[in-house]
């Protein structure tokens, strides 16, 4: 069914009426009193203006915010936030509220921890001495423009990158300008994946075909048509928060009669306690052991789509693989323990290493095989492991065992689907980049301290073989991965301190974080709220929307948005026609509108847009039905493998293994080309065999902040203070009670943090939410600010070269005071 | 009689509700008009190398609900916490001395003490913005609509008049104006078996 | 435990030095309602006036403390609007009474105005007072939603810390009081007018018969103490009770020191007073008792506040 094409008016019939057969509105206690938020809710009565903002941290979702603007002693405050009035409570034009985060962005804008003015390191101190000189814009645009000259120069635009940050992910002009600037000015060093989903990224090339994702159904679908939906390692009620988002209809789906979920996370998640019938605790990076046992179970009842896997996918069994592979090495043969280790994966087999009962793996399996349509969603936090690639892969074959890829109501294991925004952003001018060469978003560290030796077989280096030369002149904008989001924080510190290697680091944000203390020179962004921009909708399901974001107030201090600031410094380089192209920020955000108009229905005018705020639309297929087209005719639409159909194996892995090498090889290095159990460095099986350090750490993503973004804030803090998730026995072992400090370690870096002893995790794991701000008292050699990533290794997964954080090993112990 | 409704089935603990609360009331860190709090529970059974979980979570999020029988108000010494014809309990700033009297008996903590203003504060319904026929604050950030409010009457219509669920109090003492929808897995008050779940700092 | 005083002491305080004051007023008015049969009006106003001067203080010193617990200390006369319901209004109403009529009746005693007859009837309207402030204190914290403190323990609690403390601050102000005045004192205080032979002999044996009855009376108060103590701890019977925090250490020290301080040096205090101990001797003990009892009263006391969390989320 059309839908793209509806008016609002019609839609919402259309929305009504799939609400009304699958008993949305009903049963699913929507009928809500109040009808949403009044239109007339027009906050603080007696503020002068309130203008449609957004906010635009990286978190999954996307929300508009409303800032009321009032004259105070004459100059311009925010003087209060509003949640989105357009939409109401119904699944298909649900109110977009911001959450705890987004409705705390006012202290963020006034933080003392602004950046007020452009910073450079002061002359004869060591980079992270931590002292500044404050300097004019002038000066700033020249000293960065002449860095940048001299390194184009002498190294070439290999030396030149900006890394990734996620500040302002995706924002359609702010997130692009440094793009921009370095392609215009002669090109970067560009990386490929995303610290989000590395390791997915890489492998669902080898799977289904493309780098990137390759979404499974959405939950609007599940709710009008799945039977089971199986959150795997997902999340949505901490990682999508947004009432417009997947947190919304989630919460939907588990309303459903009819429609049952299963989480299968070590944490008793929020999405766990709120949505779970059912929730399976397995040992972090043991995934796909605990598919292994349940296709053994499958198999053995006959409960697999045989007729789905054999017209659809290579490499199930012997009689569908690639030529020229060895007997023995498909899945059914490594289920069966006739592959190389002889061992069959049985459900006990699984129950060692998982931790979960094999009598629970079997009334899993039962229950998914016997079940139809089942949509299993997975997030990724299990692919952020050592061996994130088969991780994931796995939970994409149990896809295709259960046959329920491609059709309404399954899926393909993938995170839940979304329709993408089709509005524009600004040109990046990669056409104007004069190298190819890519990194892995996690490899710039190595490429500053090895790049030139950096290659293809062992560094995963793309587009060319091998580096020409390391990494000299860093741009960090709207990333604070230097000293929070990398792995081994006080590792990094030692890199970035030798300056013969990196020779500029340029940071830009606009709150001074413990990166920023890197640097040589600082440059104060403003906020959204002091700028223009275009914000897309992300990750929201099948409901897409636009927003407008509109300063609110002027640029505070002597902070400038990130485009002026490249202007400048463009205008510096000698090219500032090629980078303004004759606009100004909002003539470009106009242009954006303008240009978006073309592909998306119903846009209105922009001065219209100012007054609207949001604009919702959707795909003109409907509800997301992943790969569905490939289902209907996998020749007429094949996938992008070697083979055109799903790779369980996949022979490009098995060639791959044989050639490529291991910098500082660990346990698990390898490149599998099944998405089998591949016991890793600090694995689930290190942790139970009790060694020094016998605990599983990971950092889930937490609700109090997006990554490191508002983990600054005394009101976020107190909402959500950083503690340690311990499990009650683990905690009792260790003399360690509710709200103790205590003191996790390993031989990377030690913690101190009050813990949070809980049944909510499983025993032998401990988890430090990821992204609070590293507070080291290099005297004690302690981090107090709770930071995972003090604990986490530089050690990189083995095919995709992405951070593989969850993956880390320690020891707790209570801190005596 | 007005009450709020919260819809505990829906409540993910995200605090939307009470950021928004304290963006609106220009609330200093640490007031909190609206809480929020986790109640966990349950045990573990381990069996050699595999564990298997039976616990449970839920969230309450929880202002002041506005009783009929205001334990707050008939403690109060100067009258400064009083109760409106509409049912909305609220401090009367000229009048409060700041004897926290109001704060220890309530079960609750709505009373919460500003020490800025050396007064008690607490939540009024968002007095103006019902005034202006807007809905409270609270109520209309919550992203998973877990909240309403209204005339007591007509939520109990709708909604039922369940209250007393762990770890609020036995509602006979207080009365509040308050009707939940229990989580599946919701306790009655006087049958809890888990623990408020809160860092102490939390709150 | 320590965060308990740093955020009540005014609170301990002063229900302690309100109670002490009460507690002395009657006693005080004990003696003179007891002595006046068998004793001059000289010997029972010498024993006793000195004495009656103490207990002003304490009281205003109590209540002056007690406003540090205010927020808002300027708005504190509101404090009184509101006492059909609250027991706190009460409290401070009867607390500033209690003060009040003290400091009259302690004028009209010192100036030996009005007849002795009007004097004792203030007397004991101000000791009444004085017993529905302490009623006012315990009801404050007899609420429905306090599940540890509304029981009967608090009341009785709080009456026998009244009397305990009284006793012994009577005993320790008696004792320790001069016996022969100045040339000052005995221009501005009538009772230091001199006395004749027996009277002087009246006035000691007065002194340690008192003594010998604060004896009998904190011994006879020990073992109810400690049996209010002991129900005080059980759990209360609402389900919705919180968990506080609790200390045994605290509870045992409490416990051994009242059973020195009122009971064995009570013990003491009986045979001296009956055996006639010199003054040095009886005012040792009874001053060793008061501070060992008021050090095991505070503590009581601060463990009382700690049991101050109300049911639900409170
Ligand atoms: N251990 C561990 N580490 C992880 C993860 C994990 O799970 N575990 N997760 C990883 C993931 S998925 C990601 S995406 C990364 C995220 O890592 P980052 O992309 O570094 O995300 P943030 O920490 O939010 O940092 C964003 C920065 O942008 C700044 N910013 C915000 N708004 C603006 C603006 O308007 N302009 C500018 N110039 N700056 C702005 C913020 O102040 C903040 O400093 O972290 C990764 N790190
Ligand atoms: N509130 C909030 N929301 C966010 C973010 C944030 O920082 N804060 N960050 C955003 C970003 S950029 C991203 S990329 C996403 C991240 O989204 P995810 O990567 O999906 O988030 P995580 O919390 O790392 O992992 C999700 C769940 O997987 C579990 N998990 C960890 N390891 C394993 C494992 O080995 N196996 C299984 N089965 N489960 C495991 C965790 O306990 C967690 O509950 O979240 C986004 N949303
Ligand atoms: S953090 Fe994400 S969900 Fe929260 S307000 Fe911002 S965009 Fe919305
Ligand atoms: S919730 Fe507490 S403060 Fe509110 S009316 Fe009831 S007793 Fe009073
Ligand atoms: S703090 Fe204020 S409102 Fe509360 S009881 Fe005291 S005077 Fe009344
Ligand atoms: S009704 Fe208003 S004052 Fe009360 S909790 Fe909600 S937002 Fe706060
Ligand atoms: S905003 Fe809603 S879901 Fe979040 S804590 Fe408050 S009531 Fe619960
Ligand atoms: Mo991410």
């Amino acid at each position: 069914m059309s839908v793209g094409a509806m008016s609002r008016r019609t839609f919402n019939k259309w929305a009504g009426a799939v609400a009304g057969t699958t008993a949305l509105v009903g049963a699913a206690g929507w009928e809500s009193r109040h009808a949403a938020t009044p239109a007339a809710a027009d906050g603080l009565a007696s503020a002068d203006r309130t203008v449609w903002n957004a906010c635009i941290v990286n978190c999954g979702s996307r929300c508009p915010l409303r800032v009321q603007v009032k004259s105070v002693d004459g100059e311009d405050r925010v003087v209060r936030l509003l949640p989105d009035n357009t939409g109401d409570d119904e699944l298909m034009t649900r109110n977009i509220k911001a959450c705890v985060r987004g409705r705390n962005m006012r202290e963020r804008l006034y933080s003392p921890d602004r950046i007020k003015y452009p910073m450079k390191r002061k002359e004869g101190t060591k980079r992270g001495d931590g002292e500044w000189e404050q300097i004019s814009w002038d000066e700033a645009a020249t000293l960065f423009a002449e860095k940048l000259k001299g390194v184009y120069e002498k190294y070439g635009p290999e030396a030149v990158h900006r890394m990734y940050g996620s500040g302002t992910w995706n924002s359609h002009i702010n997130y692009k300008v440094m793009w921009r600037l370095l392609n215009a000015a002669g090109g970067q060093l560009m990386y490929y994946g995303n610290y989000s989903f590395s390791q997915l990224h890489t492998a669902n090339k080898y799977h289904y075909g493309e780098y990137g994702e390759s979404p499974s159904n959405s939950f609007e679908d599940s709710i009008e048509n799945s039977k089971l939906l199986v959150l795997w390692g997902n999340n949505p009620q901490e990682t999508r928060m947004s009432g417009g988002g997947a947190l919304f209809t989630s919460l939907a789906a588990s309303r459903k009669e009819g429609l049952k979920i299963i989480v299968i996370d070590p944490i008793h998640s929020d999405t766990a306690a709120l949505l779970a019938d059912e929730w399976i605790a397995l040992r972090p990076g043991s995934d796909a052991a605990l598919v292994a046992g349940i296709v053994h179970v499958l198999l053995e009842n006959d409960l697999h789509d045989q007729k789905f896997l054999d017209k659809y996918c290579v490499g199930f069994d012997e009689k569908h693989m690639p030529d020229g592979v060895p007997k023995n090495l498909s899945y059914r043969s490594y289920i069966e323990g006739k592959g190389a280790d002889g061992v069959e994966k049985t459900p006990e087999w699984a129950a060692e290493i998982t931790g979960v009962p094999a009598d629970t793996i079997r009334e899993l399996a039962l229950e998914l095989g016997n079940t139809s349509p089942v949509n299993i969603t997975q997030g990724w936090g299990l692919q952020r492991q050592a061996n994130g690639e088969a991780n994931c892969r796995a939970v994409y074959t149990l896809a295709a065992v259960l046959g329920q890829i491609g059709i309404p109501g399954g899926g393909n294991g993938g995170r839940d689907g979304y329709f993408w925004p089709l509005s524009e952003s600004l040109p990046d001018l990669a056409d104007d980049n004069t190298t190819e060469a890519q990194i892995s978003c996690f490899g710039w560290l190595d490429a500053i301290q090895f790049g030139s030796t950096m290659t293809e077989t062992q560094d995963g280096i793309r587009g060319v073989e091998k580096l020409s030369t390391d990494l000299k002149f860093l741009v960090a904008m709207g990333s604070n991965v230097l000293q929070s989001q990398h792995a081994d924080v006080q590792q990094v510190r030692e890199i970035l301190k030798d300056e013969s290697k990196l020779e500029f680091l340029v940071y830009i944000d606009n709150q001074f974080t413990r990166s920023a203390e890197m640097a040589d020179l600082v440059l104060p962004d403003c906020t959204q709220f002091e700028r223009w921009d275009l914000v897309p909708s992300e990750y929201t399901g099948d409901m897409t929307y636009l927003l407008m974001c509109e300063p609110a107030v002027e640029p505070l201090y002597e902070s400038m948005s990130g485009y002026d600031m490249c202007a400048l410094i463009a205008d510096k380089l000698g090219i500032k026609d090629k980078y303004t192209e004759g606009r100004s920020l909002q003539e470009w955000t106009e242009h954006l509108y303008e240009l978006s108009r073309e592909s998306i229905p119903d846009l209105p005018s922009f001065e219209e847009f100012r007054k609207q705020g949001v604009h919702r639309y959707y795909s003109p297929d409907g509800l997301t039905v992943s790969m569905k087209d490939f289902r209907k005719d996998p020749k007429a639409n094949k996938l992008e493998t070697p083979s055109g159909l799903i790779e369980i194996f996949s022979k490009d892995l098995y060639e791959m293994d044989k050639t490529w090498t291991f910098r500082n090889k660990r346990k698990g290095d390898r490149i599998a080309a099944l998405p089998e159990f591949i016991d890793t460095w600090e694995g689930p099986l290190e942790a139970s065999a009790g060694g020094k350090y016998p605990i599983q750490l990971i950092g889930h993503h937490f609700k109090g902040r997006t990554h490191s973004t508002y983990a600054n804030l005394p009101h976020s803090k107190a909402l959500h203070p950083q503690v340690l998730w311990i499990n009650s026995s683990d905690a009792a072992e260790r003399g360690i009670k509710h709200g103790d400090m205590v003191e996790v370690f390993n031989d990377r870096g030690r913690v101190h943090i009050p813990a949070r002893v809980t049944p909510r995790i499983r025993p032998g794991v401990a988890s430090l939410p990821q992204g609070a701000w590293f507070n080291f008292e290099e005297k004690k050699g302690i981090d107090t600010g709770g930071a995972v990533n003090t604990l986490s290794s530089l050690h990189p997964a083995p095919l995709a070269k992405g951070g593989a954080q969850h993956t880390s090993l320690a020891q707790i112990k209570k801190v005596e005071d | 009689m007005l009450g709020f409704y919260f819809d505990q089935s829906a409540c993910n603990g995200c605090k939307a509700c009470s950021m928004a609360c304290q963006d609106k009331h220009d609330l200093p860190v640490g007031v909190q008009w609206r809480r929020i709090y986790e109640y966990t529970g349950g045990t573990w059974s381990v069996d050699g190398a595999t564990a298997t979980p039976n616990i449970f979570t839920y969230y309450t999020s929880i202002s002041c609900n506005h009783c009929d029988n205001p334990v707050c108000v008939e403690v109060c010494p100067t009258t400064a916490m009083h109760r409106d014809d509409d049912g909305v309990v609220s401090v009367d700033p000229d009048k409060c001395i700041g004897c926290r009297y109001c704060e220890w008996v309530c079960s609750y903590s709505a009373p919460q003490f500003n020490p800025d203003k050396g007064i008690m504060t607490k939540c009024d319904l968002c007095a103006d913005y019902r005034a202006e026929g807007q809905n409270p604050a609270c109520v209309d950030a919550c992203p998973s609509r877990a909240l309403d409010w209204g005339p007591i009457d007509e939520l109990r219509a709708q909604y039922g008049d369940a209250s007393g669920i762990a770890p609020l109090p036995n509602p006979e003492v207080t009365k509040p104006n308050l009707v939940i929808t229990p989580h599946k897995k919701a306790q009655s008050w006087d049958e809890g078996t888990g623990s408020v779940a809160n860092q102490t700092s939390e709150m | 435990m320590t965060e308990v005083f740093v955020h009540e002491w005014p609170l301990i305080l002063f229900t302690l030095l309100g109670q002490l004051a009460v507690g002395s007023f009657i006693v005080l008015g004990l003696v003179n309602v007891l002595a006046t049969p068998r004793y001059s009006a000289k010997v029972v106003d010498r024993v006793a006036d000195p004495a009656l001067y103490a207990i002003g203080p304490a009281m205003v010193v109590g209540l002056i403390i007690s406003m540090l617990h205010l927020g808002n200390p300027l708005n504190a006369i509101n404090a009184f609007r509101h006492l059909d319901t609250s027991w706190l209004s009460r409290e401070v109403f009867f607390g500033a009474l209690f003060a009040g009529l003290g400091f009259v009746f302690a004028v009209l005693q010192w100036r030996r105005w009005g007849s002795r007859k009007l004097r004792q009837l203030l007397a004991v309207v101000t000791a009444l007072v004085g017993v529905l402030l302490v009623i006012s204190m315990a009801f404050v914290y007899m609420r429905p939603t306090l599940p540890y403190l509304n029981r009967w323990t608090t009341l009785v609690g709080f009456g026998v810390t009244t009397i305990l403390l009284g006793c012994l601050a009577m005993g320790v102000a008696l004792t320790g009081s001069p016996k022969v005045g100045t040339g000052l004192q005995e221009r501005l205080f009538p009772s230091f007018a001199p006395l004749k032979d027996h009277e002087e002999l009246g006035v000691e044996k007065l002194l340690t018969n008192t003594l010998r009855w604060i004896g009998v009376t904190t011994m006879a108060l020990l073992p109810l103490q400690l049996l209010v103590m002991m129900f005080a701890i059980l759990p209360p019977t609402a389900p919705d009770a919180q968990m506080h925090e609790f200390s045994m250490v605290g509870l045992v020290t409490r416990g051994i020191l009242l059973i020195v301080g009122a009971g064995v040096l009570g013990l003491f205090l009986f045979i001296g007073g009956r055996e006639q101990a010199s003054t040095g001797i009886l005012l040792g003990l009874v001053s060793s008792a008061f501070i060992i009892t008021i050090v095991a009263e505070f503590l009581g006391r601060i463990m009382f506040y700690a049991a101050l969390v109300p049911t639900g989320v409170g």
